[in-house]
């Protein structure tokens, strides 16, 4: 079968994969046709979604993915994506616990996460969590 | 909205979209409740491409098929279709309480709600979710399963991240992997807990589903073309980042499933996407009374049904995932036959030489229906992981993500003798956060399974009551 063999080389404490991701380039896919544009307020920060797509996505394609706080007070995301783990709830238009995989944008809508956005990560923090 | 109906389908995936269509025309009212807020359910998704844009090449035959099965449907009088909608349970006589979720084309904050309709004949068609095997980490925002990957790409059409790692044993792996190539999103590792040869002792199994493996094949020529790195035989056994999914640590394991130490190595992503194959949605059918039964290749618990596609409970039908994981065509045909079943029930069928054709059909159907016995346990041996993965789970990872139970408590709890999923849910409380079990409790139930050896029907499935979904207290106060 043409599976590439794994070499000795990168095995061991290598690491592979792009380390330096380019957040400016757009997660949203180029040939698909959109609807109309629409701003979201997320936690008092505008950001660009189009029509028909759900928070999910457009919270995803602006790059944030702690929606809320477990708990414990650890930050979590979307796991299922189709409206079963209830990960990704949000406070939408003042209507708390919103699964935002199921909820469509529509114009002014206003979402808080629990979680603080856009938080500049310090490089210490960018490191392992120190579980390895 | 009528108070009763002739039919009513729950779930518009491919399995209710064949009982429409075969029902539509007959003179019956039907009612098709989704909880989405589209027709198709979770394989037939799509955006549409901009028109400088070539179509894309569909290695799916059933997809097209769906498809083409929504158009026919679509402008049908017969069917009313009830979106964004939950059933919140099952009552005496087929009566459904209803939750209509807050659509904003009805306004502003109100128009949750809250009614009943009643069913002559019930079709329960409510698909399956994905399964999980838990690893430290895994709670991670940034970690997904692979379903939730594809319906970013699908529905919406963004990428999950800017390089995704893909692992798990689910044949989604491969179509997921080949739509992100395909949409020029980067693959950083495909990472397959089935060894080839492990792969290659099922493939007599595949038999009649052979297009399935040319699908494979597109996938895996996309997949060679880009450079993706496939490890096979290897899991990933713990994601970190700060806050966020950061890398991932896959290591090689042995054909039992246990971790080979020093084969550990970090991949560096922006998305951690997983997946163990499919588990039926069973808890609609499990709080209206039908009898299920646990068949390990079905996916676990399934809706016990007799040839007809009947459920123990009277004029209670169910069709496709939840009958037994087997994918879109034995979905696409059980639609039918619960359609047949009903039409024949209620004698529908003397009109016209559909009186001659009509048993034939049911026995072609049947024939066809059982075929499809075989592909299932194909693909859900492929999804099966061994007992010791699940044994090997650390104590301080996350079983119940709602409710914050470890592995370690929930191991503590099973050898003080709760070693059942009722007991244990009393004692420890897992599964009784919002998913209500829907993400835990098959881990759970193969937790005590790789522990205990007791056998399925001792472990038992998680009870189930209304509403089995999540409903605000003013939806009811608003009715």
């Amino acid at each position: 079968m043409p599976f590439p063999r794994i070499g000795s080389t990168t095995m061991g404490e290598n690491t592979m994969g792009n380390q330096e991701l380019d957040f400016n380039q757009d997660l949203r896919i180029a040939s698909v046709q959109r609807g109309p544009k629409t701003m979201l307020t997320v936690n008092g920060q505008k950001i660009l979604a189009y029509g028909g797509e759900s928070v999910h996505a457009a919270l995803t394609a602006a790059g944030i993915r702690n929606f809320r706080i477990a708990k414990t007070g650890e930050s979590r995301g979307v796991l299922c994506g189709m409206g079963i783990c209830y990960e990704c709830l949000v406070t939408i238009d003042n209507i708390p616990d919103q699964r935002a995989c199921m909820t469509m944008v529509r114009d002014n809508m206003e979402v808080i996460t629990e979680v603080p956005l856009f938080q500049k990560q310090t490089p210490e923090e960018n490191n392992m969590d120190g579980n390895q | 909205m009528n108070a009763r109906y002739h039919v009513i389908i729950v779930g518009s995936g491919i399995a209710g979209l064949s009982a429409a269509a075969t029902l539509a025309g007959h003179g019956l009212d039907i009612l098709i409740i989704d909880e989405s807020g589209h027709r198709g359910g979770q394989l037939l998704r799509t955006t549409r491409l901009k028109p400088s844009c070539f179509p894309k090449f569909e290695p799916d035959l059933m997809k097209s098929k769906g498809f083409d099965l929504v158009h026919t449907i679509n402008k049908d009088p017969d069917i009313n279709w009830l979106f964004n909608a939950q059933v919140l349970g099952i009552f005496k006589d087929r009566r459904l309480l209803v939750h209509i979720e807050n659509i904003p084309s009805h306004g502003k904050q109100d128009s949750e709600k809250i009614f009943e309709v009643q069913a002559e004949n019930l079709i329960l068609a409510t698909g399956a979710r994905e399964k999980y095997l838990p690893f430290n980490g895994w709670t991670l925002p940034g970690v997904m399963s692979l379903g939730a990957a594809q319906i970013l790409m699908k529905s919406y059409g963004v990428l999950p991240a800017h390089n995704t790692l893909i692992a798990g044993t689910s044949p989604l792996m491969m179509v997921l992997a080949s739509e992100i190539l395909g949409n020029r999103g980067k693959v950083t590792a495909l990472v397959d807990e089935n060894s080839m040869i492990k792969k290659l002792t099922f493939l007599p199994l595949v038999k009649h589903h052979w297009p399935k493996l040319l699908e494979g094949a597109v996938y895996t020529s996309r997949m060679v073309l880009n450079r993706v790195p496939v490890f096979q035989g290897y899991r990933v056994i713990q994601a970190s980042g700060k806050k966020e999914f950061q890398s991932a640590v896959i290591a090689k394991i042995t054909p039992q499933g246990d971790v080979i130490q020093g084969t550990e190595a970090r991949f560096f992503s922006g998305a951690l996407t997983v997946g163990y194959g499919f588990t039926a949605n069973i808890e609609l059918p499990a709080q209206a009374g039908c009898n299920l039964e646990y068949q390990k290749d079905k996916g676990g618990w399934v809706v016990q049904v007799d040839e007809t596609l009947e459920s123990s409970c009277q004029s209670v039908y169910a069709a496709g995932e939840i009958t037994g994981i087997a994918g879109a065509k034995k979905s696409f045909i059980q639609g039918k036959l619960t359609a047949l079943s009903i039409l024949k029930k209620i004698g529908k069928i003397n009109a016209g030489n559909q009186k001659k054709i009509f048993p034939a059909e049911i026995q072609r159907l049947l024939f066809l229906n059982h075929q499809q016995t075989a592909y299932a346990s194909f693909l859900n041996r492929l999804c099966q992981v061994p007992a010791s993965a699940y044994t090997a789970i650390p104590d301080e990872t996350m079983i119940c993500r709602c409710e914050q139970i470890t592995m370690g408590t929930i191991k503590k709890n099973i050898q003080q003798g709760f070693d059942t999923i009722g007991s244990l849910k009393k004692a420890t409380r897992c599964g009784m956060g919002r998913c209500q079990g829907r993400i835990c409790g098959p881990v759970i139930f193969d937790i005590i399974t790789a522990l205990t050896q007791k056998n399925p029907e001792r472990i038992g499935c998680s009870l189930s009551r209304a509403p089995v979904k999540n409903v605000n207290i003013k939806a009811f106060l608003n009715s």
